[in-house]
């Protein structure tokens, strides 16, 4: 499956880094508090000019998302290998970073009259669809859907910059946008199928998630994984046997990509959501047909999400029974770090 | 094409509507879209084959020079003005001349390694400072300098006239600039940036052949 497919042919010669980290973002513990994402923001998109940039968004899922219709935009690859046109997203889609009333609430005297409210009349947000979701009552459904940039085995932004501003690293696959040689042309932008690169106004440059290569160097957890308080992301060498995304990727292949069918394979992998079964009014269980239609989530994350939904009920059933899982066991995240992101265990407090 | 000798300051042609400008020949020059077959990048060259550029298709040049600065006037038209990049999906208009740095380049390159090319890139939401380019073929531009080249720009009557002017010499940059000489003919070529059709980069009008001007003595 995914995992061999790693390295892209330039020049009819395979260029591949000498290892890949991935992400596995377990879909069943994401609690949708947002925090990866303030941890995010606080870490790295605070200065001027990045006001509007979330280089991790949870979305609720059926919905919009990040930006409004990005599964729509275009991009990335189609099968015979060609780039597949894509759509600039505006800055109303990706959400523009809203203005206060704090003035008249905090200092104006009217603290009991008005209440704090964006300026202006935003039609749109960042999470305008949060928990919306989809069906009908008693059996609406939603889950979140964190997302960052995946680090793509064929990234389509690397393969859109005419400047060759945008590396792949050797040591480790970390896509990063290098803001020396960028000029602003935002071709990355309309060919990355995921729409996770922003443009930096004030620089005239492209923006995007660096996996905290910083952090990765002092053997620190990017900052979205280390705080996630749900221990749902996973942070691994797609070749260390001992790390529980090589587990969940290769070993017992229970993470899938995210719309696979884009072409640039991307190296952050979910653990499908499972879901209740469907219910009649009275909270009564009706079929074994889940919540969660299999349709929707095989367009999201392919066929095999049948196979691994299957899997992971039998190592619930397997588990209820007394016998061992290690799929689960590794899901449960026992030890926190190293159960969950092995080779970056440190406390950023205890590095310089 | 002629760089008129003038006796005075340049500033007083610095203004695209100077009245100097008028007694200059001009050379009507055709512009054709840019190829995107051969461009360094995948997006581009497959994922955008469709696409149409190349939205100017003439612009007016006129070049005057007084034996320490080189003025060149471009004129075209323009019915979408785009002075911003204000939202991901806004390009600002621009204009660009390209010489050899040194007798002679490819043009359909930009330049190659042995052949390098300068470029005086003139962007409508940097009105005042051109930047000056140097590139060795295709996807290689790298801005050496924003100050030399000075800029002015008028847009009326839905057409666009700018100024671009340097000094003749530019000590400390041989080899990054195109250095001229009284009495030299020198290659010169233009591109049109059509802000409203997305064109940035190397999606943009240019004239595909080289124009020669003498630097008159
Ligand atoms: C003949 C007149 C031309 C001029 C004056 C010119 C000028 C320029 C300038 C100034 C830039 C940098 C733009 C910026 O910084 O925003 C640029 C970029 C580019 N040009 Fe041209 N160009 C010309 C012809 C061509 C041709 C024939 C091609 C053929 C494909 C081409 C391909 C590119 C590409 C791919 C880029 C983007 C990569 C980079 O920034 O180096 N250009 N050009
Ligand atoms: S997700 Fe988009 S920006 Fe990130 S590597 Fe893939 S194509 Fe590039
Ligand atoms: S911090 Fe973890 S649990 Fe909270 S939204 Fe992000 S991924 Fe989900």
């Amino acid at each position: 499956m995914a995992v061999s497919k790693i390295g892209r042919r330039i020049d009819g010669k395979l260029v591949e880094p000498k290892r890949q980290l991935a992400m596995v973002f377990d879909l069943n513990k994401c609690l949708g508090c947002h925090t990866c994402v303030m941890s995010c923001k606080t870490q790295w998109t605070r200065e001027g000019g990045m006001e509007s940039m979330w280089w991790t968004v949870v979305n609720t899922m059926p919905g919009k998302g990040t930006p409004k219709d990005w599964e729509t935009s275009g991009g990335g690859f189609l099968p015979d290998g060609t780039a597949r046109a894509g759509r600039l997203p505006t800055n109303e889609e990706f959400g523009v970073a809203w203005e206060f009333n704090y003035d008249e609430v905090f200092h104006g005297g009217k603290g009991q009259s008005v209440h704090l409210k964006p300026k202006g009349d935003p039609k749109w947000g960042p999470n305008w669809d949060e928990d919306e979701g989809s069906g009908e009552y008693p059996n609406s459904y939603y889950f979140y859907l964190p997302r960052i940039c995946n680090h793509c085995s064929h990234p389509a932004c690397v393969e859109a910059c005419p400047r060759g501003a945008i590396e792949k690293r050797e040591e480790d696959g970390v896509v990063l946008i290098n803001e020396e040689r960028c000029k602003g042309y935002r071709f990355c932008m309309e060919a990355c199928p995921y729409k996770r690169i922003y443009f930096n106004f004030k620089k005239d440059v492209s923006q995007k998630c660096i996996f905290c290569y910083p952090r990765l160097e002092k053997g620190v957890a990017p900052a979205c994984a280390r705080q996630c308080p749900g221990r749902m992301r996973h942070v691994g060498y797609l070749d260390d046997p001992n790390s529980s995304v090589y587990k969940l990727v290769t070993k017992h292949q229970v993470a899938l990509p995210l719309h696979d069918e884009f072409g640039t394979q991307p190296n952050v992998y979910y653990i499908p959501p499972m879901a209740p079964p469907k219910m009649d009014n009275q909270g009564n269980p009706l079929t074994e047909e889940r919540r969660i239609p299999r349709e929707y989530l095989e367009s999201l994350f392919g066929p095999r999400v049948n196979e691994v939904l299957a899997k992971l009920e039998g190592e619930m059933v397997k588990r209820r029974a007394g016998e061992r899982s290690e799929i689960l066991e590794t899901l449960i995240v026992y030890k926190w770090p190293q159960d969950i992101f092995p080779s970056f265990p440190n406390d950023p407090s205890d590095v310089q | 094409m002629l760089s008129k000798k003038l006796n005075v300051d340049l500033a007083e042609v610095s203004k695209p509507d100077a009245a100097a400008w008028s007694a200059v020949a001009t050379q009507e020059v055709s512009l054709i879209g840019v190829p995107l077959g051969m461009q360094p990048s995948v997006y581009i060259s497959t994922g955008l084959a469709n696409r149409k550029i190349g939205a100017v298709s003439k612009v007016s040049a006129k070049c005057v020079h007084n034996e320490t600065e080189l003025a060149i006037r471009l004129e075209w038209e323009d019915p979408n003005y785009n002075i911003e990049q204000k939202d991901n999906t806004e390009f600002p208009d621009g204009a660009a001349v390209l010489f050899p740095i040194g007798d002679d380049a490819p043009l359909m390159t930009m330049g190659s390694e042995t052949q390098p090319v300068n470029a005086w890139h003139w962007r409508a939401d940097r009105p005042a400072s051109g930047r000056s380019n140097f590139a060795a073929g295709l996807g290689t531009t790298e801005v050496t300098d924003d100050k030399q080249i000075k800029t002015e720009s008028n847009y009326a009557n839905k057409r666009w006239s700018i100024v671009l002017r340097r000094a003749l010499q530019v000590p400390g940059q041989e080899g990054k600039v195109r250095q001229f000489n009284l009495g030299d003919t020198v290659k010169m070529a233009f591109a049109v940036w059509e802000g409203s059709n997305g064109e940035r980069g190397g999606l943009k009008a240019f004239s595909p052949q080289w124009y020669e001007i003498v630097l008159e003595k």
